[in-house]
């Protein structure tokens, strides 16, 4: 799909996205979607740095969380527009990406996953013993009324997710396409042979790290308007570090389609157990099935898809 | 002195959470700093030793006593668990850092959701007769419910110390950290040894589970604190080092403990992960490891 | 004519066990230089100083008149030191043709021009005819000749060749030699590190031996090989004639 078929089918979507407010009823399809859309952008921005340079983040939430606060803080202190919203959480996002990235990125890529686990721990903390951002019981943050053709707030932010959404697909497509995706592609591949042919690879690291992070912290900026309080909770969850995880896995990390099918597949099953079943049993559920992708299908349904074509069709597809 | 009563008692009370976490470490030191597993579901293994050490302690048995008597099955778990590691991975040749960290999280939430299936979320702990009363020297105060766990990790560590650096089989799992290519090629079986030092691990899972239950009540999911917090210790004693556990978890023991006294106890959590964050930036080979 | 490579006291320390050093060695543009020794003699750590991926504790490297001790391994392969592993290290997930586009990302070629040059490359080691070959598919031989070829791309001034005829028939090693010697016409200096003698001995101008981190013997191949010191390192105390 080339470029310009790509934007194409993204204002189509967007387009399609803007109309649905005047054509279902119900809040509630506006209300899950927009969790199904948070976790594509989460799980896609995941992906940049887990899935194309092989670096794990296991602390995925200190990212979305520090979306989120950047979003309530602007707008408790200054009203900030959404737009200003979402492109200050990007930028915190890289940020924290960058910094965390250039601390343990020298050592060895274990490093990196804990340490993105101590990062949650550490804005938690933070945010805990902050006054002004709530504490641990968190802040209100009721957002000024919505414009009139959506019908409702939670129509909205459903649509500004659904463009984020796009952006993150965008970019994350843009890198997989390009020479960055190349050299991260062979950094996790084997990394001491990247860097003997001359690939730059602590530089290029940093940079997936950057633009993974300033995505996932994207997903968070419109969260204070979604649910109209934060708290730290909620915010630094464990089952977005969990999802953030399963769904690249479980989609397939080697290309951007793949962390879309997982947020969409899994994140609509977790609506419906969630709600029907129980929460724990939704761990439990995702917990077995991230152990049974590792083990058995570790390149995820993306995986099995080629896998089928192969057998079918006969020659191996390269990626 | 105001200031002197409180620094000695956080002085007392670091050294002896201090000494209860390097138990907990000791499993990861073996798993992560010898073999390079990185089993991150270690800390939720630890909280279900814990658990079976309530049971126990539910029938009457002393904890530290029921938890030298689980060790065997839980040596037994730890074997199996291994197995189904190494089938997974390390056969299969190239099984990548995300998959293998993978696992182990997928392992860790299972437990815990076990444990809540079985428990419930309350909080359990046990009871034993020294609870409630406190060791008292000069100026310090130390609950008997923190000083005999903390007497317990000293002495494991050293038992621990003897059997890698007196025994064959100790020597020989030291040996496959090193040069696993040597030690087959010299007749001892890698794999055999690897599968020896799970089960050790997780047999010193339950202990230090005996040991923090004493401390306090636990809930499933009390081992996600303990995550970073072990890490830390693993990492600031740098890899490979058994008795640089202790030190380490002294170092960090004393720290939060200090935090909690001067700053308040809300910013303790952050302190290990704090510590963690410096030394991977400062010395990523810790005070006691060796370069790789 | 100034040397191309110049080692001078370079030591490498793990922990408490020296690896490597002190060792002084040099190497002329276009030579062809054999590095032996024993397992565990420190040939690996002393490439793996020249070409980046270790910093030594003491000494200095300088390549082509310039200090690059402290210079990250990225930096020395854009100047012209290559180097081939000795497990090949293919990027998997990728086709053979790909595997050499990574490289050139990273040199001013034009990008209507990178196909071309690398199927150039690929032609001159063997490889043409697998071009979209998944690297996982590759045989052994191939995957050698692919490492090769990945260390083409950056036009190198040194290549540093790793055991890469490991594990290969004797056809097959006599492939990889004229290959390197091709390489050689070219004037590209060529550092080999092998256990099969009759490779090196062939092939090099002049051998270093080296034993527990430290150079034991250097000079012409047959006289290496006569050395009596190399001779006890290799067949043990009670050999040499």
């Amino acid at each position: 799909m080339s470029w310009r078929n790509f934007l194409l089918v993204a204002l189509l979507i967007v387009a399609a996205g803007m109309m649905l407010p005047r054509a279902l009823e119900n809040p509630y399809y506006f209300f899950a979607g927009y969790v199904v859309l948070q976790y594509v952008v989460i799980a896609t921005g995941w992906n940049i740095l887990g899935g194309y340079a092989g670096y794990t983040n296991f602390g995925t939430s200190a990212f979305f969380g520090a979306g989120v606060y950047t979003a309530a803080f602007l707008i408790k202190a200054f009203e900030a527009p959404l737009l200003v919203q979402v492109l200050a959480a990007a930028g915190v996002g890289m940020v924290l990406g960058l910094v965390t990235g250039y601390l343990t990125l020298r050592i060895q890529g274990v490093y990196f996953a804990i340490a993105t686990v101590a990062l949650v721990v550490v804005l938690e903390t933070v945010v805990h013993n902050s006054d002004y951002l709530g504490g641990a019981s968190g802040l209100t943050t009721i957002a000024p009324p919505a414009p009139a053709w959506f019908g409702g707030q939670t129509q909205y932010v459903f649509c500004v997710m659904l463009v984020l959404a796009l952006v993150a697909v965008g970019i994350a497509r843009a890198v997989e396409h390009s020479w960055v995706g190349r050299s991260l592609r062979a950094i996790r591949a084997s990394e001491p042979a990247a860097e003997a042919c001359g690939v730059p690879t602590l530089r290029m690291k940093l940079a997936a790290c950057a633009i993974s992070g300033g995505v996932i912290a994207m997903a968070g900026a419109p969260y204070p308007y979604y649910a109209s309080h934060v708290d730290p909770l909620s915010a630094f969850s464990l089952t977005i570090g969990l999802n953030a995880l399963a769904m690249p896995l479980i989609g397939g990390t080697r290309s951007w389609i793949g962390p879309v099918i997982g947020a969409v597949l899994l994140s609509s099953v977790q609506q419906i157990t969630t709600v029907t079943i129980s929460s724990e049993f939704n761990i439990l559920a995702v917990g077995l099935m991230l152990i049974a992708f590792v083990v058995l299908a570790p390149e995820g349904i993306l995986g099995l898809v080629s896998d089928l074509r192969e057998r079918l069709g006969g020659k191996r597809v390269t990626p | 002195m105001v200031f002197l009563d409180l620094a000695l008692n956080a002085l007392a009370s670091g050294i002896a959470l201090g000494c209860i976490y390097a138990l907990v470490a000791l499993g990861l030191a073996i798993t992560f700093g010898l073999l390079h597993i990185p089993n991150v579901a270690h800390p939720a293994l630890v909280i279900a030793g814990a658990y079976a050490v309530v049971l126990a302690n539910m029938r009457g048995i002393d904890p530290i006593l029921a938890a030298l008597v689980l060790t065997i099955p839980f040596y037994a778990v730890g074997l199996a668990f291994y197995e189904f590691y190494a089938r997974a991975f390390e056969r299969r040749g190239r099984g990548n850092t995300l998959q293998s960290l993978t696992l182990f999280f997928g392992v860790s939430l299972i437990v815990e959701i076990a444990l809540v299936v079985a428990f419930g979320t309350d909080l359990r702990s046990v009871s034993v007769p020294y609870v409630g009363r406190s060791f008292e020297f000069g100026l310090i105060v130390l609950p008997y419910r923190f000083l005999v766990p903390a007497l317990l990790a000293p002495a494991v560590i050293l038992a621990l110390w003897l059997y890698m650096t007196r025994t064959h089989a100790g020597l020989a799992m030291r040996a496959v950290a090193h040069d696993e290519r040597a030690l087959s090629i010299s007749g001892h079986d890698p794999v055999a040894i690897k599968r020896h030092a799970f089960g050790l691990a997780t047999a010193l899972a339950v202990l230090a589970g005996a040991a923090l239950v004493i401390v306090g009540p636990v809930d499933p999911f009390s081992g996600r604190i303990h995550l970073g917090r072990v890490f830390a210790v693993v990492v600031l004693a740098g890899l490979g080092s058994i008795p640089g556990t202790l030190a380490a978890a002294i170092v960090i023991g004393v720290a939060e403990a200090f935090v909690t006294a001067f700053l308040s106890p809300s910013w303790a959590p952050g302190v290990a992960f704090a510590i963690l964050l410096g030394t991977l930036a400062l010395r990523p080979n810790g005070i006691f490891g060796t370069a790789r | 004519m100034s040397a191309i490579v110049e080692i001078r006291g370079v030591e490498k320390r793990f922990g408490a066990i020296r690896a490597l050093g002190p060792v002084d060695l040099t190497l002329a543009p276009g030579e062809r230089l054999g590095l032996i020794g024993p397992n565990g003699s420190g040939k690996t750590t002393l490439i793996n100083c020249l070409s980046g991926l270790f910093v030594p504790n003491a000494g200095t490297i300088r390549f082509d008149g310039r200090d690059i001790t402290q210079e990250p391994a990225h930096v020395r392969a854009r100047l012209g030191i290559a180097r081939s592993f000795q497990i090949p290290r293919p990027f998997t997930g990728m086709s053979v043709i790909e595997n050499l586009l990574v490289p050139m990302d990273y040199l001013p070629i034009e990008a209507g021009a990178r196909e071309g040059r690398a199927m150039e490359i690929l032609a001159s080691v063997g490889l043409d005819g697998r071009r979209d070959a998944p690297a996982e598919a590759l045989s052994q031989l191939e995957l050698r000749k692919l490492e090769l070829a990945r260390a083409l791309v950056i036009e190198p001034k040194v290549l540093v060749a790793d055991e890469a005829m490991a594990g290969l028939s004797e056809g097959e090693i006599d492939d990889v030699l004229a290959l390197l010697m091709r390489l050689n016409q070219r004037g590209v200096a060529i550092i080999m590190i092998e256990h099969i003698m009759h490779a090196v001995m062939r092939f090099s101008q002049r051998v270093v031996c080296l034993e527990t981190g430290r150079i034991i013997a250097e000079g012409l191949p047959q006289a290496v090989a006569q050395d009596k010191h190399v001779q006890k390192v290799y067949f043990g105390e009670r050999a040499g004639r």
